[in-house]
């Protein structure tokens, strides 16, 4: 807190002034209602003022997006990965340059190389960013139902939801034209074990940060 | 959600990850050997340089017969060169190509590679790792 603010507001109180007085004093010099409020609270109370619940800082929105782009990028890296294995090991002779070795293995090991890439950087980052949020929510549990978290939990969700369902369309559609080779279904199985875990795992996260809300409130 | 399940996710992830990211290790290989493998493509691109602008030199394609003899060195080649700065050393150990006149039609280019290429295209440079040296004929040029 800025000390001329407090040094200013305890001078205004001993020559009389009230507290509205002082505040359009204040607020005619240019400063805004939420210092003049923070000035005054610690000046004048010892209990620091409640935030309202779900409410979120901008650093937290910060670490939130940080921490889900994190996830993305490893997430889409992994698929990308174990496809690339399932290309290299189960050749399909329709592929472009499926006769030929070398430039299957150029394709894929660049794209080993980029998914490695990704991963190494990306998902420690996002274990790291992860673990800070758990933390910071076991001191304050009432951030478990900051309104960030809650939105960026349920698109991402959503985004995995929906990768489920596609992956099953499609799996079914394949199965009724009669293409299911080992490939495409052992791609189908990696993706719903990639999407289904995310999946699991945030509603787990969803559930706790209601469950925390509603102790919250109680 | 309890602490341990958050450590179980991690760790399950963790899991998963790195053995995906070792197996890929595995599978493209080291740094150090995909440099090598590089560095090995820069040197057929040169000695496939010198091989190109030694036949356009030398050979007459349309009447099939020798425009001049083969040069006697790679310095008089490229200090003669038409299209293309040709390299006459190798990248990393700044050796020269070896070159040598085999007979009228027949010159002989050797270079030392880090690995292996057994790629689909071009299939005459292919190579083992080590010492190598190609037989390129003017009259059946690669």
């Amino acid at each position: 807190m800025d000390d001329s603010l407090a040094a200013f507001l305890e001078h205004a109180r001993a020559q009389g002034l009230d507290f509205h007085a002082t505040r359009a004093l204040l607020r005619a010099q240019g400063w805004k209602d939420k210092d003049i409020a923070e000035a005054y609270a610690a000046f004048a109370l010892d209990v620091p003022v409640p935030s309202p619940h779900g409410a979120s800082t901008a650093r937290e929105t910060f670490t939130y997006f940080a921490a889900f782009g994190g996830l993305y990028t490893w997430v889409i890296a992994l698929v990308v990965l174990v496809f690339t294995f399932i290309n290299l090991h189960w050749v399909d002779a329709a592929e472009v340059h499926a006769s030929y070795a070398s430039y299957r293995l150029q394709w894929a090991h660049s794209a080993i190389r980029q998914s490695i890439a990704a991963i190494l950087v990306s998902f420690p980052l996002f274990l790291w960013l992860w673990r800070s949020i758990l933390r910071e929510i076991a001191r304050h549990p009432e951030k478990a139902s900051s309104k960030v978290r809650i939105a960026l939990t349920y698109i991402s969700l959503g985004v995995a939801v929906i990768t489920l369902v596609s992956d099953v369309i499609t799996l079914v559609f394949f199965l009724l034209e009669g293409e299911l080779t080992t490939r495409f279904v052992l791609k189908v199985v990696a993706l719903f074990l990639i999407a289904g875990s995310a999946c699991v795992y945030l509603m787990l996260t969803l559930r706790e940060g209601e469950r925390s809300g509603a102790e919250a409130r109680a | 959600m309890t602490p341990a399940v958050h450590r179980a996710w991690a760790a399950a992830a963790t899991l998963v990850v790195a053995a995906a990211v070792a197996y890929g290790f595995w599978v493209v290989g080291t740094p150090e050997a995909r440099r090598g493998e590089r560095m090995d493509d820069r040197r057929i691109e040169h000695l496939q340089a010198i091989a190109a602008e030694m036949r356009e030199r030398v050979w007459d394609s349309v009447d099939r017969k020798l425009k001049r003899e083969l040069y006697a060195d790679l310095e008089a080649l490229k200090a003669d060169a038409r299209q293309r700065r040709l390299i006459l050393e190798d990248p990393v150990t700044g050796g020269a190509y070896g070159y040598r006149v085999i007979d009228e039609y027949r010159f002989e280019l050797c270079a030392t590679f880090d690995g292996p290429r057994d790629e689909d295209w071009q299939v005459f440079w292919n190579h083992a790792g080590g010492a190598r040296c190609w037989t390129i004929d003017l009259r059946d040029a690669p």
